[in-house]
């Protein structure tokens, strides 16, 4: 049990950005910056790159706040505007030639793979790394249609509901792609699968 | 065939169930199956270690990155389009009864008091009347002071085409006030209702 208040809701927090209490704004950020560096660096493979985009992308619903329709979950607005942005961002890179296969050379800032195993020592650590590889490799490979879906409901932690919402999807196409996509995955994964 | 069929289906419940989206009718169909099913049960097995696979796969967020975000937000557009107080739209009134003061002025009549008001005022229905529309009011004005060109002073119609800019701004402020309640108050409405 903690000693946490309960959170406010999403709405409540623009009401109150709208009102001229910015810092309420700066909740939403903290509250949704994981999931969205998360996403966006699933999709760009680029840990600063995703970052200067979640960026970008909070600044533009920020201008956009007042259009928020509270008919829909904030949150499948801001995926909205972050998926168009990660699009918009790939299709740049495509136009500047830059390969897709593998991270940008001499980009050190990589981020910090999370992994709860308890391995230690060298052999640990490049097993960790192995597997963050392989993971990263193996949704890349993943067809776009599976793959924004297996982004959006792990790595940007989406319901179904809100998956569906925003790609315009019935409920069942979105499970089913989601099954499918795990689904390769897993065959993929296999050999990470036992440690 | 219909053996297969349902399968698959139980197959993909597995993923749901993994995932926390199977509905509860659906868990207890899916034991049953489970009971027969020795594929299905070595499926089940294997899940919770690609759920914790792929959600081990997370990045961290920069320590900085919340407040980056806030300091770099721009002045909120939104707070200029949908003003919260009459100031602007009293200012706007003000400088027009300034101008209609000056077109009175400059006409050369011999009107003052009352009836230097009431022509004010006339001049305001007029082009109220003229106007019958945003859109008309502006061609309508640019017309008139088309007209003016011909047979008054260049000064007079300066300052009648800035009346009929000012005319047309004021309508605009006010009209926005009215068709767009604050943004505020909707989602503060709004929330209390869905609460």
């Amino acid at each position: 049990m903690t000693n946490e208040s309960p959170q406010k809701p999403d709405v409540d927090l623009i009401a109150a950005a709208l009102d001229g209490d910015q810092e309420r704004f700066g909740e939403l950020v903290r509250r949704y910056q994981g999931r969205l560096v998360n996403y966006l660096y699933r999709l760009l493979r680029d840990y600063g790159e995703a970052h200067d985009l979640a960026q970008e992308v909070f600044l533009k619903v920020y201008q956009a706040l007042d259009r928020y329709n509270p008919k829909y979950k904030f949150s499948t607005w801001l995926f909205r505007v972050a998926q168009n942005a990660a699009i918009d961002q790939i299709r740049k890179r495509r136009l500047q030639l830059v390969s897709m296969d593998r991270p940008k050379a001499g980009n050190e800032d990589q981020g910090t793979w999370e992994f709860p195993s308890g391995e230690r020592g060298p052999y640990g650590e490049l097993r960790n790394i192995e597997r963050g590889v392989a993971i990263q490799e193996s949704i890349e490979r993943l067809p776009w249609e599976y793959r924004e879906l297996i982004v959006l409901r792990h790595y940007g932690e989406l319901s179904y509901e809100e998956i569906a919402t925003l790609k315009g999807m019935p409920l069942g196409t979105v499970k089913n792609k989601l099954f499918r996509g795990r689904q390769m995955l897993k065959e993929r994964l296999s050999d990470f699968m036992t440690d | 065939m219909q053996h297969d069929q349902d399968h698959n289906v139980y197959l993909e419940w597995l993923y749901l169930e993994a995932d926390g989206g199977l509905a509860g009718s659906d868990r207890a169909l899916l034991q049953r199956h489970l009971l027969s099913c020795a594929e299905c049960r070595r499926e089940r097995e294997q899940l919770p270690a690609l759920f914790d696979l792929l959600s081990s796969g997370r990045v961290e967020v920069r320590e900085d990155f919340a407040d980056r975000v806030m300091s770099s937000l721009p002045p909120a557009g939104w707070e200029a389009r949908h003003p919260r107080t009459w100031t602007a739209a009293a200012a706007v009134l003000a400088v027009l009864i300034g101008l209609s003061a000056l077109l009175v002025g400059l006409s050369g009549g011999e009107l003052e008091g009352v009836g230097a008001v009431v022509a004010i005022a006339e001049l305001f229905r007029s082009t109220i009347t003229a106007g019958s529309g945003l859109l008309a009011a502006s061609w309508h004005g640019l017309g008139m002071a088309i007209g003016e060109v011909v047979v008054g002073s260049p000064v007079q119609t300066g300052v009648f085409a800035l009346f009929v800019l000012g005319v047309n701004v004021l309508f605009v402020r006010l009209l926005m006030r009215s068709w767009r309640r604050p943004v505020a108050e909707r989602l503060g409405r709004d929330s209390k209702r869905s609460g």
